[in-house]
């Protein structure tokens, strides 16, 4: 039986044009990622939809496999229920999920990264559709050795 | 000081990545030039003379992105690119300035 779970990665963008670097582990019971949502969460306040506000790139199973290249943008009216974008990567059991964030906010003048007076600081959550197998079937690897050593005691 | 080498040699030992070519790859930038662009699908770029360039130069590409900090010393470790790159400088260079990478052309 396949149970689904959601985990959240949150980025902090303190800085224009920075670069915040992803790198995040997921439960080690988790199988297969089905789809992922990557949204501006809290910060960036205007009152038109802005399309582009940053670049990510995630890659899955440490860095062997470059899956997702997108845009985020700012919506001024947030829909409730997020659409996931559908993904179907298999999971090695406890690798990492990299990659990065990229602030592209235009500011005022051509070199954004030298004027900083205009930016605000804000949030981006990228959410991740799991799939996991049967709770029964995984079984943590510390009680696997505590078994072991008990058999071996008696 | 670490082997760069050896250290790109077990970069792709364990991302399961297989080289048909490594080789330097080389890119000039004459006086003047604030961004440049180019492709390297199918490949990985690992960037080597990261001292040669201004601080706040951004490097960006499908796979990862970075920022010369301003500590340049503080750069030991090497970063790898791929698919489209664009190096994006601070300000028009006031030096012709030549990157460096090594390349691995992925079989």
């Amino acid at each position: 039986m396949t149970k689904i779970r959601y985990n959240i990665i949150q980025l902090e963008v303190t800085q224009a044009g920075q670069v915040v670097e992803i790198r995040h582990r997921l439960p080690s019971n988790y199988g297969r990622c089905i789809g992922f949502v990557a949204r501006h969460v809290k910060g960036v306040y205007s009152e038109v939809d802005i399309p582009e506000i940053g670049l990510l790139a995630i890659e899955f199973n440490s860095r062997k496999q470059l899956f997702v290249n997108d845009l985020i943008g700012y919506e001024t009216e947030v829909e409730q229920l997020p659409e996931y974008k559908e993904l179907n990567i298999p999971l090695e059991s406890g690798q990492l999920i990299t990659g990065y964030y990229l602030d592209t906010q235009k500011g005022p003048d051509k070199w954004p990264y030298l004027n900083k007076e205009w930016f605000r600081p804000y949030k981006v959550a990228i959410y991740l559709k799991c799939e996991i197998q049967n709770s029964n079937q995984n079984v943590r690897s510390s009680a696997i050795h505590t078994t072991a050593t008990q058999t071996a005691k008696c | 000081m670490y082997d760069h080498l050896l250290f790109i040699q077990q970069q792709l030992k364990q991302r399961n990545v297989e080289p048909a070519l490594q080789q330097f790859y080389r890119t000039d930038f004459p006086v003047g030039t604030s961004y440049h662009q180019f492709y390297a699908y199918n490949e990985l770029l690992f960037l080597t003379n990261a001292a040669a360039l201004p601080p706040g130069t951004l490097i960006h590409s499908d796979s990862k992105t970075s920022r010369i900090p301003v500590n340049i010393q503080s750069l030991e470790g090497i970063d790898d690119y791929s698919g489209t790159i664009s190096i994006e400088f601070p300000f028009p260079l006031e030096v012709a300035t030549t990157v460096e990478f090594i390349q691995i052309v992925i079989k």
